[in-house]
């Protein structure tokens, strides 16, 4: 590029009239080694600009960034399932209630009625006979009630006489 | 969009908004939380993506966004200074390295006593490589805006520049 067509470049660059492809041609001759001094006041600023441009961020940067949207993706999921959970487990309570109370039980199995008659004594004597057994099993009892009541005495008595 | 499509059309443009973000914050760490913030915001609203016919120019546009927000919110006025990054071209021994600091130092110093549009407008072609429709959409600005926004930053620039080299000679 000749020294008019820099010099024609960098007016239109000053005066804000410059193509994209313009400007890349202005900083390409900047990066050359053979300025000329007419121009050597420019050079600063175009090194300047190429050297920001430079600037760059870590190479572990991506890495970063998707394990920050990794891990906002399980929190959305989190944030989305525990609501329901929740829901869930309010309604398996209120189903494990109904099972456990059901609001009409249901009726307990009628124990089977004793037919009493089958039992009833047909004649006088079978009733005399069965009285008699009922009332001397009635005195037996009363017997041995009476015995152990005057051996417990006994003992009352005993130990009493070791007092006096 | 999966996170394949989202690894090959998203994410290639992260240093662009890293960039834009650095130089609204002036701090590297700041702005590499806001550009994953940036990305999150994108992921998060990609259903919408397919309205979106730039998705570079979008996701500088959601970064200027919310650097300004970081920059109004307490949290930032807060935060401590932070070392500027230092920018190196390819030079050849320490003594050039030292003169180009100072150099891009000056140029720095030009840049950021421009007024804040005129110096972003300029940033976003110059930098970036912005086209003036992508720069219309990122900052909110007429195309009118953008070229006179342009032509006074270069103007100042220039004038600038002059000064300096007349000062040195």
């Amino acid at each position: 590029m000749t020294n008019q067509n820099i010099q024609q470049l960098l007016d239109k660059y000053f005066e804000g009239e410059t193509s994209l492809e313009e400007e890349a041609a202005l900083k390409n001759y900047f990066q050359g080694q053979h300025i000329d001094p007419a121009f050597q006041a420019f050079q600063p600023l175009f090194r300047y600009l190429d050297a920001e441009r430079q600037t760059a961020l870590s190479p572990s940067f991506d890495e970063k960034v998707l394990s920050r949207i990794q891990s906002e993706r399980q929190m959305r999921v989190r944030r989305i399932i525990l609501p329901l959970a929740r829901v869930a487990a309010v309604i398996a309570i209120i189903l494990g209630v109904f099972a456990l109370f059901p609001k009409n039980p249901q009726p307990a199995q009628a124990v089977a009625a004793i037919d009493w008659e089958q039992y009833e004594p047909e004649t006088d004597e079978e009733a005399i006979a069965e009285a008699t057994a009922a009332l001397k099993l009635l005195a037996s009892k009363l017997n041995g009630s009476s015995k152990t009541a005057t051996s417990e005495l006994g003992k009352i008595e005993k130990s009493a006489a070791v007092f006096k | 969009m999966n996170t394949q499509e989202f690894q090959l059309q998203v994410l290639p443009v992260k240093d662009k908004v890293f960039r834009l973000a650095f130089r609204m914050t002036g701090s590297a760490l700041e702005a590499e939380d806001l550009v994953q913030e940036v990305f999150l915001k994108v992921w998060n609203g990609r259903m919408e993506l397919q309205g979106v016919q730039n998705i570079e120019a979008w996701c500088m546009r959601i970064a200027k966004n919310l650097a300004i927000d970081r920059l109004r919110s307490s949290h930032w006025k807060t935060k401590t200074e932070e070392e500027p990054l230092v920018l190196e071209a390819h030079t050849a021994n320490p003594y050039q390295l030292a003169e180009q600091r100072d150099t891009f130092d000056h140029i720095r110093s030009i840049m950021n006593q421009l007024p804040e549009k005129h110096r972003q407008v300029m940033e976003l072609r110059d930098i970036e490589g912005l086209s003036y429709e992508e720069i219309c959409e990122v900052l909110s600005l007429t195309m009118p805006q953008v070229k006179t926004n342009l032509f006074r930053a270069r103007q100042a620039v220039r004038e600038a520049l002059l000064k300096l080299n007349k000062s040195e000679n």
